[in-house]
C-alpha cells in the first residue's frame, strides 16, 4: 500500500465526511424549522474549519500527483469554479445568517435556507467530480473533454447522487435529534442506502462484505435512534469516514475508471518533502483539533475572571458568544446545559 | 473570438485585487484585537475588552467572505494555470502546503476564541488565542508570498536542463523557502499589507472621531491610537524594505528594475526618470533627474549602472508593458514615501501631545508656544488631521494595489521569470468564460455587501450597554 495514495484518501474522507454532515445540516434547516439553533450550535464553530479541509485535500492532491492536475483542470473546469463560487455565497450566508439583526427584514431561518441550497448544490457537484473521477464516468479516453449529457444520462450516477442525500436526510433526524416525522429517518437511511450500493456496484465500482457491513451498521444507527431516540454524534462521524475510506480502498490505486493513480504519482523529491510536511503539520493539526473539541465539551465556566474596576455588575461579564454573536449559542454546548441551565443571563 | 489567455490572467489579476483587500482586513484586525484585549487585561478598561469584541464580530464575517475568496484564488490558480502549477507540484509547492497548516491555526483558533470566549478562565489564555489568530493571519501571508518570489526568482531545480527537454530533474523542495528574493517580499509585502489594513481602519476610525462624541468618541480615541501606532510602526519598515527590494531587483530581476525604471542607458552619471510615457522605444513626457539613479543605485552621482539593469540589454518581446509598470511604480514610490513622511509628522505631533513629555517640557516657553498652534494640538482632535488620515486610508488601499499590479505585471511575459511564459501556462478551455464572468460579477456584488453588512453590525452595537454604562 502506498504512503502517499493511503494520506490522500484518509483526507478525501474526512472531507466528505465533513461535507456529509453539513449536509445534513442543510437538510434540518429546510425540513423544520425548528432544528435551526440546534443546527447552528454544531455548524456555527466548525464551518470554517470545514472549509479548510476541502483545500487542504485540494493543495495535498496537487502535492502528490501534481501531473493529474491538468486533466482534472481541462475536464472539471466548469464545475470546479461554479463550487468554489458557490463556496463564497456558503460563507456568507452563513455568517450573515449567524449576525443577522432582530428587525431586518432577512430573517436567520431565510438566510441560513439561502445557504442549506447553495450547499446543497455544492455538495452535488463535488459527489459528481468524485463518481467521475473514481468511475471515469463522462470523460473521453484521451481525457481531453468532458461529456455532461453521458454523465447525466447515467442512471447509476443519479442514484449514486440520490442516495447519498437520502442517507444524509435519513441521519440528520439522528445528528440533530429531529422530532418531526421522524418515521422518516429509517426509511430514507434504508432506501438511500439500497440505492447507494446498487449503483456504485454498476457502476463498475468494488463492493464487498465490508461495503455491506458498514452500510447494516448505517441502517441500524437509524432505525435504533427511531425506536430508542438516542444517538451519539460521534458514531455517524465514525461509519461516514470508514465508507468514503472503504470506496477508495475497496477500488485502491483507481482513476477515470482504467486509469492507474500510481502513474500520476509525485516522482520528484517533493512527494517525500510533503509527507514531511503532512506530518509535522497534520501533527500541530490533531493538537488544535483535539484543543478545539476539549473547549467545546467544556461546560462554561461559573465564575468570571473578567474584573473591571468601574464595574462588578454580573450582566457585563457575559462573554462574546452570548451578547453580540448568537444570544443562544453556547447555551446547550456539550455538557454546559446540565450544569448551567439556570444561571443568569 | 475572446483571448482566453488575457481572459484568465484578468480574472486571476481582479479576483487577487478583490482578495488582498480582504487579505488586509484580515492579517490587520487580529492585530489590533489582540492589542485590545491586552491592554483590558493589563490595565483593566473595560472599553479596550469591548473594542476587542467589536473588533472580533467583525473579524469573523471578514474571515467568511475572506477564506471564501482565498479558496476561489487557490482554485483559480489550479484551474487557470495547470501547466504551471504542475511544474510548481514537482518543485516549489511546499510553501502552499504549509500555509494551510497557517490557515487551519486560524481558523480553528479564531473558532475557539470567538465561539467559546465564556469558557475561559483565565483571560490572558483567552488572550493568548488572539496571538495564535495574528500569527496564523500572518504566516498565512508569509508562506504565500514565498510562492511569488519563487515565481519572480525561480530555483530549486535544474532550469537549463527543464528549458531544453521540457523535464523536471535536481529537485530541492525546500530551495523555493528561501530563494533570492523571499525574505526581502516577504518583509515588504506583510509590512505593507499590514500598514493598509491598519490604514483603513485608522481612517474608519477617524471618520468616527469626527463625526461623534461623548463615551463614543473616547471608544473610537482609543481605537484610533492603536491603529496609528501600528501605521506608523508599518509604513517605517515597508519603506526601509522597499529600498532595499529595489536593489535586489537590480541584481536578481535586472530586466524589471530596468522596466520599472523605464531606464534605457547604463554606464556612470545616469538620470532618474519620473513619469512618462514609452513612444516608439522613446520616453516623452518625463522628468530626467541627472545622477539620480546612479546615486540611488550606488550611492555616487557619478555610480556605474550595469548595462543589464538598462531595457536595451533585453529583446522587446519579453519587456513587460513598460509605461504602464513604470508609472504604477512611480506612483507606489511617490505616495509610500509621502505618506511615510505625513505618518512621521503625525507621531512627532502625538509624542508632543503625550501628557509626560508635555509635563516636563511645561516650562520651556518655545515649546509652550509651538502646542498653543492648532496644528500641533492633539492630532485625535484635530479635525484637519483626522481628514488627512481619512484620505490616508483610501490612499492606503490604492497604494497596495498598486504596489501589486508593479510586481505581477513588471514580471510578464513570465509566470515563472524566465522560465514559463503565461500563455504557455493558461488553460485555454472556453469552459473558463462563463463562471469566470460569474466570479467577476458575484465579487462585485459580495464586496460592498460585507462592508455594508459589518458596518449595520456595528451599528447596532449600543455601546453604553456594552460599557455596563446605566442610562
Amino acid at each position: 500500500m502506498n504512503t502517499y495514495i493511503t494520506i490522500n484518501y484518509v483526507l478525501l474522507a474526512i472531507v466528505f465526511t465533513f461535507l456529509f454532515v453539513e449536509g445534513m445540516s442543510a437538510i434540518s434547516f429546510i425540513y423544520d424549522r425548528k432544528s435551526l439553533p440546534k443546527v447552528k450550535k454544531y455548524l456555527d464553530p466548525v464551518w470554517g474549519i470545514v472549509g479548510t479541509f476541502v483545500v487542504f485535500f485540494v493543495v495535498n492532491t496537487e502535492v502528490l500527483y501534481p501531473s493529474i492536475m491538468p486533466a482534472i483542470d481541462y475536464l472539471y473546469v466548469f464545475p470546479i469554479l461554479l463550487a468554489t463560487l458557490l463556496f463564497i455565497g456558503r460563507n456568507v450566508f452563513l455568517v450573515f445568517s449567524e449576525y443577522i439583526w432582530k428587525d431586518s427584514k432577512f430573517s436567520q431561518l431565510m438566510l441560513a435556507r439561502v445557504y442549506s441550497l447553495i450547499t446543497f448544490i455544492i455538495i452535488i457537484i463535488l459527489l459528481s467530480i468524485f463518481i467521475s473521477i473514481i468511475s471515469g464516468v463522462g470523460t473521453n479516453a484521451t481525457l481531453t473533454g468532458f461529456s455532461t449529457s453521458v454523465f447525466l444520462s447515467n442512471p447509476y450516477v443519479l442514484g449514486f447522487i440520490v442516495g447519498t442525500l437520502l442517507i444524509a436526510f435519513g441521519l440528520s433526524f439522528v445528528f440533530y435529534k429531529i422530532e418531526k416525522m421522524n418515521v422518516l429517518s429509517p426509511i430514507s437511511t434504508v432506501l438511500g442506502l439500497f440505492l447507494f450500493v446498487f449503483s456504485i456496484s454498476h457502476l463498475g465500482l468494488n463492493v464487498n462484505y465490508l461495503t455491506y457491513i458498514l452500510a447494516a451498521a448505517i441502517a441500524a444507527v437509524s432505525i435504533f435512534y427511531y425506536m430508542t431516540g438516542k444517538a451519539r454524534r460521534e458514531i455517524i462521524f465514525i461509519v461516514a469516514f470508514l465508507s468514503v475510506i472503504s470506496i477508495n480502498f475497496l477500488n485502491y490505486g483507481k482513476v477515470f475508471g482504467t486509469q492507474s493513480l500510481t502513474s500520476y504519482l509525485n516522482n520528484s523529491a517533493v512527494a517525500s518533502a510533503g509527507i514531511l510536511v503532512t506530518i509535522v503539520g497534520g501533527f500541530l493539526l490533531t493538537a488544535m483539533l483535539i484543543f478545539f473539541l476539549y473547549m467545546y465539551k467544556l461546560p462554561e465556566k461559573e465564575n468570571s475572571s473578567y474584573d473591571y474596576e468601574e464595574s462588578s455588575d454580573e450582566d457585563e461579564k457575559v462573554g462574546i458568544a452570548n451578547l453580540y454573536i448568537i444570544p443562544n449559542n453556547n447555551k446547550v454546548n456539550g455538557k454546559e446545559h446540565k450544569a448551567g441551565k439556570d444561571r443568569k443571563r | 473570438m475572446v483571448n482566453l489567455v488575457l481572459f484568465d490572467a484578468g480574472l486571476m489579476g481582479y479576483s487577487l485585487a478583490v482578495h488582498i483587500l480582504l487579505v488586509t482586513v484580515g492579517m490587520t484586525l487580529p492585530i489590533i484585537m489582540s492589542i485590545a484585549e491586552f491592554v483590558s487585561i493589563k490595565y483593566k478598561v473595560k472599553i479596550y475588552d469591548v473594542l476587542a469584541k467589536r473588533l472580533a464580530n467583525a473579524l469573523i464575517i471578514f474571515f467568511a467572505v475572506g477564506t471564501a475568496s482565498g479558496v476561489v484564488v487557490a482554485i483559480e490558480l489550479f484551474v487557470l494555470w495547470p501547466k504551471f502549477i504542475s511544474v510548481l507540484g514537482q518543485v516549489g509547492i511546499l510553501p502552499l502546503y504549509m500555509e494551510i497548516f497557517a490557515f487551519f491555526t486560524e481558523a480553528i483558533f479564531l473558532g475557539i476564541y470567538i465561539y467559546f470566549w465564556n469558557k475561559f478562565k483565565s483571560r490572558i489564555r483567552h488572550w493568548l488565542l488572539s496571538v495564535f489568530i495574528a500569527i496564523g493571519a500572518v504566516m498565512s501571508g508569509v508562506f504565500i508570498t514565498m510562492i511569488n518570489a519563487f515565481m519572480n526568482t525561480p530555483k530549486g531545480f535544474n532550469i537549463p536542463y527543464y528549458l531544453s527537454t521540457g523535464k523536471i530533474i535536481d529537485v530541492n523542495p525546500f530551495a523555493v523557502l528561501n530563494t533570492p528574493t523571499t525574505w526581502i517580499e516577504i518583509g515588504h509585502v506583510i509590512g505593507s499589507t499590514i500598514f493598509a489594513g491598519a490604514a483603513f481602519f485608522l481612517a474608519y476610525f477617524a471618520y468616527k472621531l469626527l463625526k461623534t462624541k461623548g463615551i463614543e468618541r473616547e471608544y473610537y480615541k482609543k481605537a484610533a491610537k492603536i491603529a496609528a501606532a501600528i501605521v506608523i510602526i508599518a509604513i517605517i519598515l515597508t519603506v526601509i524594505i522597499g529600498i532595499e527590494s529595489i536593489t535586489n531587483l537590480m541584481v536578481y530581476q535586472p530586466e524589471k528594475f530596468a522596466a520599472l525604471e523605464m531606464n534605457f542607458n547604463s554606464g556612470p552619471h545616469v538620470a532618474e526618470v519620473i513619469g512618462g510615457f514609452l513612444v516608439n522605444n522613446k520616453t516623452i513626457d518625463s522628468i530626467n533627474i541627472p545622477g539620480l539613479m546612479s546615486f540611488l543605485a550606488t550611492g555616487s552621482f557619478n555610480g556605474v549602472i550595469a548595462s543589464n539593469d538598462s531595457l536595451s540589454a533585453y529583446a522587446k518581446s519579453t519587456w513587460p508593458p513598460i509605461t504602464v509598470v513604470h508609472n504604477t511604480f512611480d506612483i507606489m514610490v511617490g505616495l509610500g514615501v509621502l505618506i511615510g513622511i505625513l505618518m512621521v509628522i503625525f507621531l512627532i505631533i502625538w509624542l508632543l501631545n503625550v501628557d509626560k513629555i508635555r509635563d516636563k517640557f511645561e516650562s520651556n516657553k518655545f515649546f509652550n508656544r509651538l502646542l498653543s498652534k492648532k496644528i500641533f494640538s492633539d492630532p485625535f482632535d484635530n479635525p484637519l488631521v483626522l481628514k488627512v488620515l481619512i484620505v490616508i486610508g483610501a490612499l492606503a488601499a490604492f497604494l497596495l494595489e498598486d504596489g501589486w499590479v508593479t510586481d505581477e505585471v513588471g514580471r510578464q511575459p513570465w509566470i515563472i521569470y524566465n522560465v514559463m511564459t503565461v500563455s504557455a501556462a493558461a488553460n485555454t478551455s472556453p469552459s473558463v468564460l462563463p463562471i469566470g464572468i460569474a466570479i467577476i460579477a458575484f465579487y462585485v456584488v459580495v464586496l460592498p455587501a460585507t462592508i455594508l453588512f459589518v458596518r449595520r453590525v456595528m451599528k447596532k452595537r449600543d455601546l453604553k450597554s456594552e460599557l455596563g454604562v446605566k442610562p
